[in-house]
């Protein structure tokens, strides 16, 4: 699983649906500030990067937040 | 300077009274910022001369809306300090709310940096240079049964309502042996400043000699946790039940080097603190119970290992100083010093949730928390549900008919009704609404809708469409086949 593919399945799992619109924000997918803070954390734990909520509470969608995680996770989506 | 006649049941010259013991003794640190005792006292006099200057004083309440910052507390303190009462106000709330809340307090100027669209003039503590030596404020005449803060819990429709709590309502607290508080204790400050956990992070340490850190960033994840462990000293943590059993979940380990945690806002989970019991055997749990009407706590337990399995539930404990607990056809009402003043600009409110009663032959003043209570054998009061349908989540009170009031008017919303989910473990998670939508609209308009017209966490998780909503034989929305319908949605 690439990196970007790790974040979504978090995503997924966090929220419990079965697939997440990359294209929608967060808010739409019916994400609380509390469901943000588990997904950064597990992000955190299974990808190594430090991600703050606000991240994914603010971003225009799931492809934005990506492309805005740290350099070693975002870049990587591409290969 | 007199250092031996403060009054210390007034949170201020409780403060005055550490400072004076060991003013060199860091009090607030934030980032690079360190504030101690001395620099905090002597900050504080000299904006309470400014705000008393612009009309500050007994019987008023000051508005403050600043980020959280050591200067925060010395503008806190300083509005104390002139007799007044403030309202710390969160500055990530829409601007109507505020605008509202500072038309509920009539105030004629607000503590605010500058920006140019407040309904009232804003005073900036930030333009203000200390000068090295300040004049004492001047003492007044307050006393700890007078306003001191007003703290905002959700109410009805997602207006906030502002509960005013008196000077002893918190320092009532801190001789207690609940927790441990004084000189050598460090507390981090994570609960939003319009809530009573506020008070207890800041005014805990701050009255007692111990030292408060506030963290940076909005959301207080357990990496910061851990770096104040480790560049603070920090041993002293309180979280709200969400914020706990997401810790413990997530990352179990980020409690080491703590003394003394305490939870407590929503029922708890019994898992969340058996696994929490079993990593951190050496720390002190303690799940605390109280609404903001009694001021921060009313109960406290120390969590022991055979708790997470008792049959009534996590035990609420036992009452706090100058606190009673007393079921009243079951509901949990409490009397004694923390009991708040009323609520702000609401005296039917007021007179519906705080009343007097009487109690053995004793008029006794009370305020009924809508909670039901029953004590276990040991007299421990543990909670056992609530006497309307108001639920909590991540920390905010929610009504369940404010949102099918609003959702009953979105266009193509025929009928409806709002049901709980709840992880495995009993708690409420959030918001499904149940609707009967003709072709007009969509689940996904219709939540949009409501988003539009609810603060966020009133706005259900999910809109789910039904053929109808099943009524029982009084023709009342049938709550147990409607969670059976809800239930066989999935998720």
């Amino acid at each position: 699983m690439s990196p970007s593919e790790t974040v979504v399945h978090i995503i997924t799992e966090v929220l419990r649906v079965d697939e997440v619109d990359t294209t929608a924000d967060f808010y739409d997918l019916g994400g609380s500030s509390l469901q943000a803070m588990r997904i950064c954390l597990r992000i955190t734990q299974e990808l190594g990067v430090e991600v703050s909520p606000e991240a994914l509470l603010d971003c225009d969608d799931i492809d934005a937040f990506i492309a805005g995680l740290p350099a070693a996770v975002a870049s990587t989506d591409a290969v | 300077m007199p250092s031996d006649d403060w009054n210390t049941a007034l949170i201020h010259e409780a403060f005055s009274h550490r400072a004076a013991r060991d003013p060199e003794a860091v009090a607030v640190r934030h980032g690079a910022e360190r504030f101690t005792y001395r620099r905090l006292e002597s900050t504080a006099d000299h904006y309470a001369a400014r705000l008393a200057g612009l009309g500050a004083g007994r019987g008023r309440v000051v508005p403050v809306l600043l980020e959280k910052s050591p200067t925060l507390v010395a503008a806190l303190l300083a509005v104390l300090k002139t007799g007044a009462a403030y309202a710390a106000l969160d500055p990530r709330w829409p601007r109507a709310r505020v605008a509202g809340i500072l038309d509920q307090i009539r105030a004629p100027f607000v503590i605010a940096e500058d920006t140019p669209d407040h309904p009232v003039p804003a005073w900036n503590p930030f333009h203000e240079t200390v000068p090295a030596v300040v004049d004492p404020a001047p003492r007044v005449g307050v006393t700890p049964g007078e306003a001191a803060s007003v703290f905002f819990t959700s109410g009805s429709g997602g207006v906030p309502k502002g509960v005013i709590s008196p000077h002893r309502g918190t320092t009532r607290l801190f001789p207690g042996d609940f927790a441990d508080f004084g000189p050598g204790r460090v507390m981090a400050q994570t609960s939003p400043v319009a809530w009573d956990g506020f008070s207890l992070e800041v005014w805990g340490m701050l009255t007692t000699g111990g030292r408060c850190v506030i963290p940076e960033g909005t959301y207080f994840m357990p990496d910061r946790l851990r770096r104040m462990v480790t560049e603070d000293g920090l041993d002293t943590l309180f979280l709200t039940t969400s914020l706990f059993n997401l810790f413990v979940a997530e990352d179990p380990e980020c409690f080491t080097g703590l003394r003394q945690v305490l939870t407590g806002g929503e029922r708890a989970s019994a898992t969340a603190f058996a696994a929490f019991l079993r990593t951190h055997p050496g720390v002190a749990l303690i799940h605390c119970y109280g609404p903001a009407e009694a001021t921060v706590f009313t109960t406290t337990h120390r969590v022991t290992a055979s708790d997470p399995a008792h049959p009534l539930g996590v035990p609420l404990g036992t009452a706090v100083p100058e606190t009673a607990v007393h079921l009243l056809d079951g509901e949990i009402c409490v009397s004694g010093s923390g009991l708040g003043i009323g609520y702000l600009a609401d005296p039917e409110l007021t007179a519906r949730r705080f009343g007097t009663v009487t109690i053995a032959g004793e008029p006794v003043r009370i305020y009924r928390t809508g909670d039901l209570g029953v004590r276990d054998h040991s007299g421990t009061l543990h909670f056992r549900g609530r006497v309307d349908r108001q639920v909590k989540i991540a920390g905010h009170r929610i009504e369940p008919g404010d949102v099918e009031d609003a959702a009953a008017r979105v266009p193509g919303v025929e009928a409806c009704a709002v049901l709980p989910e709840s992880d495995d473990t009993g708690r409420h998670t959030g918001l499904v609404l149940c609707c009967v939508i003709d072709g007009s609209t969509t689940p996904a308009a219709v939540r949009r809708s409501l988003a539009d017209v609810l603060p966020r966490y009133l706005v259900p998780d999910r809109v789910l469409p039904v053929a109808a909503i099943p009524l029982n034989p009084n023709g009342k929305v049938d709550h147990v086949a409607l969670a059976h319908i809800v239930a066989a949605t999935g998720r």
